[in-house]
Formats: C-alpha cells, sequence, structure tokens
C-alpha cells in the first residue's frame, strides 16, 4: 500500500474483513450476527425469498426436490431458492423476445413444484444460449431447469413428440461416432444454402484430404467404447414410447 | 482502441487440439487453420484419434441424457491424460462448456462413483490423476497465450478493415468467471488480431445477443431462429464492419449459411462476411485461403474480401521474414471514410 506510514500500513493489512473496523467499532454499522444454517450460508436471502413467497412451500407433485437434487443445479439450488422474480432472466432471453416463453414464469413454477411443467411446451422455446444463467443476480439457471424439465418429459414420454425430430442424431452417433447435424434435418432446410453448399456435401472428403485434417471418425477402439457408454447410460431406449421400455426378458 | 483481455503465461504441457464435429463436417479449414497457427507460434499438439464427439448437438437437442454426456466427457478426458496431451484445446464453445460442467459435477463423490461405473465396462476409471490432470481451454485461449509472438509474424497487414466479434454464448454464459476478459463484451477474438492492424469495433448493441440458432430451434422453429440472426446482422451492418469473427462453428453456420438467405428476404444489405477468428488469423499470417482457411466451404462469397486483403496475389504469400510489411489494405468501394 503506497502513501501509509509504515506503522498504519501494517494495521491495514492485519485486519480481517469479517472483524468490524476500528473506525466503525461503535457498532452501529458493524456487520449483523449471521442467520445460523449451513445450507443457505452461501445465500443469506434464500431464507428470505423461501419464507417471503413460498409459505408453505406446495411442492406436493416432489418436481421442485427433483429439480433442486439433479447434479445439473449444483450451483445454481440456492440460486433458484432464492429467486425473487426481478425479472432480468427474460429481459435477456431471446425466446422471450421473439416468442411466446417466460423463464420467470419458469422459475416461479418450478419453485412451487408445479406438476404442469411436465406436459408444458413452452420449455422447448429455449435456445439454450444461457443468458440467463449468466445474468441473474442470484446465480438460478432457467436455462439448467429447462434442460431438466424437457429431460423429465422425456423420459415419461410426453417429450418424445419434442425429440422425435432429433432421434437421427443419436443413430448416427451410435453408428459413428460423429455427431453433426444427420442429413435428415440439413435436407429439410439446404435447399435455400444453394449450389455452394451442396458442393460441399459431394466434396466434403476431398476438401478434407486437401486440408489434411484426416479421418473424418474416431478410432474403432474409441467407437466400440463410445457405444459400450452409450448402451450402459440407456442412450437408444430412452428414445423409444415409454410403454416399450425396460421391457423385462421372457 | 488498446487491448483489455488479461495477459496469461503461455498454456503448456501437451495440447490436444479437441476435435468438433461441426467444424469437421461443415467448415474444416477451421481445424486446419488452427493446426497452422499452432505451429507458427511454436504450441506442441496432437488430434487424438481416441476422442470421440463430445455429444453436445444431441445433449442440446435433449436426445442425449445428461449421465451418457457426463460419462463420455469423463473418457475423453482419461483419453487425454493417457495420451499425455491433457490440455484439451476446443475449437467448438458447446465442446469447451460441456466437458467444463461435466468437470464440475465429477467432483461430486456420487457422480463420479456412478460415471466411474459405467466407464469400467471399458476399462477406464476418471480418478483424481485424471481430475487434477486434464485441462479445458478455448482455441483462443491457447492462441492469446503466444499473443506476443503474433506481431513479427504478420505477413499481411489488415489495417482499415473493421472487424466485429460475434461471442459464443457457451464460452461466455456458462462459466462467465473462466472468461478470459469480460463476458458481455468479449474483446479476446478482436484483441488477438490487434497486430493484424485490423480496426476493432468493440461493443456494440447486440453483441451479447446469441446467433439464432438455438440448437432445434433453427430446424423447429425457423421464424425465431431467423428474427434473431437478423437483427443481429442489421445491427453488425451499422457499425459498418467488413468481417464479424467467429468463434463457434454453430455459430458459424447461422451467420454464414443464413447472411444471404436473411438479406434476400428481407430486402436489407449487410455488406460483409463471416469467418472464423483462427481464419482470418491465419491469412493475415501468410496462410493460403484454399489449402489452410478452407474457404470452399463456406456459403458466402469471400472473394471480393480475399482480393481485398492481398490473399490472391501469390506474391504476398511467401512466409519471408525478409518480405517488408504490406501497406495495409485498400477501403471497400463505397466504404464511409
Amino acid at each position: 500500500m503506497i502513501g501509509l506510514p509504515e506503522r498504519e500500513q501494517a494495521e491495514w493489512e492485519t485486519q480481517s474483513l469479517d472483524q468490524p473496523s476500528p473506525v466503525t467499532g461503535d457498532g452501529w454499522s458493524a456487520p449483523p450476527e449471521r442467520a445460523g444454517g449451513h445450507a443457505h450460508e452461501e445465500n443469506p436471502y434464500a431464507t428470505l425469498a423461501a419464507s417471503a413467497f413460498l409459505a408453505p412451500a406446495p411442492d406436493g407433485s416432489g418436481l421442485l426436490q427433483r429439480i433442486l437434487d439433479d447434479p445439473r443445479m449444483q450451483h445454481h439450488a440456492a440460486g433458484l431458492l432464492s429467486c425473487l422474480q426481478c425479472g432480468i432472466c427474460t429481459s435477456g432471453c431471446p425466446a422471450a423476445r421473439f416468442g411466446d416463453f417466460s423463464p420467470r414464469e419458469i422459475s416461479r413454477r418450478a419453485l412451487l413444484g408445479d406438476p404442469t411443467l411436465l406436459t408444458d411446451d413452452s420449455v422447448w422455446l429455449c435456445c439454450y444460449c444461457y443468458t440467463c444463467q449468466s445474468r441473474c443476480p442470484r446465480g438460478n439457471s432457467v436455462a439448467v431447469i429447462n434442460q431438466i424439465v424437457r429431460g423429465l418429459q422425456v423420459e415419461s414420454g410426453y417429450g418424445l413428440q419434442h425429440v422425435a425430430l432429433f432421434t437421427a442424431w443419436t443413430e448416427q452417433f451410435y453408428a459413428t461416432g460423429l455427431g453433426g447435424w444427420p442429413h435428415q434435418l440439413l435436407d429439410a432446410i439446404a435447399d435455400a444454402w444453394g449450389d455452394r453448399w451442396w458442393n460441399l456435401v459431394e466434396h466434403l472428403d476431398e476438401l478434407r484430404d486437401e486440408l489434411g485434417v484426416g479421418s473424418l471418425y474416431p478410432s474403432e477402439p474409441a467407437m466400440g467404447e463410445l457405444r459400450t457408454i452409450m448402451d450402459a447410460t440407456g442412450s437408444r431406449e430412452r428414445l423409444q414410447p415409454a410403454a416399450t421400455r425396460c421391457e423385462p426378458e421372457p | 482502441m488498446p487491448t483489455t483481455t488479461p495477459d496469461i503465461d503461455p498454456i503448456t504441457g501437451g495440447v490436444e487440439l479437441f476435435r468438433s464435429c461441426l467444424v469437421s463436417t461443415q467448415y474444416p479449414g477451421v481445424e486446419a487453420a488452427t493446426k497452422w497457427l499452432f505451429e507458427q507460434l511454436d504450441v506442441e499438439y496432437i488430434v487424438n484419434s481416441d476422442q470421440t464427439c463430445c455429444t453436445g448437438l444431441g445433449y442440446y437437442t435433449d436426445v442425449v441424457s445428461f449421465p451418457t454426456t457426463v460419462a463420455v466427457a469423463a473418457r475423453n478426458a482419461c483419453v487425454a491424460v493417457e495420451a499425455g496431451h491433457p490440455i484439451q484445446a476446443f475449437l467448438c464453445s458447446t465442446c469447451y462448456a460441456i466437458n467444463k460442467k461435466a468437470r464440475d459435477v465429477l467432483e461430486e463423490p456420487e457422480q463420479r462413483r456412478r460415471t466411474n461405473a459405467v466407464l469400467s465396462q471399458v476399462g477406464r476409471k476418471y480418478d483424481d490423476a485424471v481430475a487434477s490432470t486434464v485441462r479445458h481451454h478455448h482455441v483462443l485461449e491457447i492462441l492469446w497465450s503466444r499473443h506476443p509472438s503474433i506481431r513479427g509474424l504478420v505477413r499481411r497487414r489488415l489495417s482499415g478493415l473493421r472487424v466485429a466479434t460475434h461471442p459464443a454464448c457457451h464460452y461466455c454464459k456458462v462459466f462467465p468467471d473462466e472468461v478470459l476478459g469480460d463476458g458481455e463484451d468479449l474483446m479476446l477474438p478482436e484483441d488477438l488480431l490487434e497486430a493484424t492492424g485490423v480496426e476493432k469495433t468493440g461493443y456494440y448493441p447486440e453483441k451479447g445477443t446469441h446467433c439464432g440458432a438455438g440448437f432445434r430451434q433453427r430446424f423447429v422453429n425457423p421464424g425465431m431462429s431467423m428474427a434473431v440472426t437478423r437483427e443481429k446482422l442489421r445491427r453488425l451492418a451499422e457499425q459498418g464492419v467488413d468481417v464479424c469473427v467467429h468463434m463457434c462453428p454453430n455459430c458459424h453456420i447461422q451467420f454464414d449459411r443464413f447472411h444471404d438467405v436473411i438479406s434476400q428476404t428481407a430486402g436489407e444489405d449487410y455488406p460483409f462476411v463471416h469467418l472464423h477468428v483462427q481464419q482470418l488469423l491465419a491469412l493475415a499470417l501468410g496462410a493460403d485461403p484454399d489449402r489452410v482457411c478452407g474457404v470452399e466451404a463456406h456459403s458466402q462469397n469471400l472473394e471480393p474480401l480475399l482480393e481485398r486483403i492481398g490473399a490472391r496475389d501469390r506474391v504476398s504469400v511467401a512466409a519471408d521474414p525478409g518480405v517488408p510489411a504490406d501497406p495495409g489494405v485498400p477501403a471497400a468501394p463505397g466504404a464511409p471514410a
């Protein structure tokens, strides 16, 4: 610290931020005692929000708890519990601006454990741009809540209508070890892209050879391991209608 | 405009250039240009054929479950460490964010146990040694860590070329605390190009707005998707940019492939083109537009830009330190003075 006499500098450097400053030692401006309890220690507003807006918490469906318990919420659970409905998520959301979607409403209904979220089609408008998450002053993430709710919809079978177009992705990935956009998807929109696009499709291998970027696909051992992982985590079964899943072997 | 991106020490210790499905199938020149830059800047790296795609497009179209994605990320981390090249360098911001998310989740003992139960079926284990060794960086961070060397390598000065950044959401917004610079006004791409003499745009209205792709939205809700993209194109046109630079192949598809479509449909002129940061930087350092940058894969016509910066002039391509610096590119016809 430049400009302080040596003794004052030493005092400054040894002061802990947790201790009342000697300047404010009269007590009126000392920091208040923090409320006890471990769970909300990181975010003191969590308790405030829960008591002010959510009493009694009607999470009869258990949906709120399922969302909070999801590993993807590890850094956002306290943020969801402390949501004050400020709406900053919605102010920056492209799906709210150009579509009929409200991330603020999703957060509110998630807090209430509203089971109608499990048949709500609006969550499928989220663009996964994470603007809501990056700007939320509480650390909530509606993008992640949407991912969780969509996953639950797929698991129940309701959401299969929303992912039907994309199941080709899983089959392509399983067969080749390569993601990308499957041609079943691109063919429908790529006519607008014109001749240059179709030229690329036809000559991709030649172009890759010229650029010296090697094979499109991972090694055979890697593809074998990938298929084992996909099978062990139920990747393809997940996309079957619920009624036909997990049928016991005869 | 001074650079604002924080300086970092050179990132060393074995770089694995993490292959991206969208770069591989849509803009392979982005991968080739990155390799070319790594060689120019003495970045020791490998491409690992045992690495698989991150599942990003499947995960974000909700057909792939999170446990699958985490297990694939854990396996890819094991593979990188096993090969002695544990610094995963991502060409795609979705690969970057997905692998970082898995990193965080795998710190939870229960999640790590479940994932290892899956990995045991392929004879692998994500343990503390892997977790503490694997590192995750966007390719631009690797390049930035070598940026003092760029100035001496410039072969085609880009002075007079106005450049704006489209910041990738999955780089800026998923882990905002780990962004190199300000995620709301990312300058890393433009700062990387600083030494080439470009005219930087910096902040502009809608800079942080996403590209419009929205994974499923491009296919399922094209009206919403195109409306977002159009808004961004209009804002970039207002800035008088010559090139909008990208750091994510999905954004690049959205802008490069739909630019002319939206322009014709909306009856609006957006007089600029899209390139990946690595492509424009490689061009400035003398790379061949076809054999290194793969411009053939682009939907936009890049020839006027390539001619303007002298990239079609074979004489100036020689990577000879004795070649005097180019005086700069002429202004585009009709460009504001």
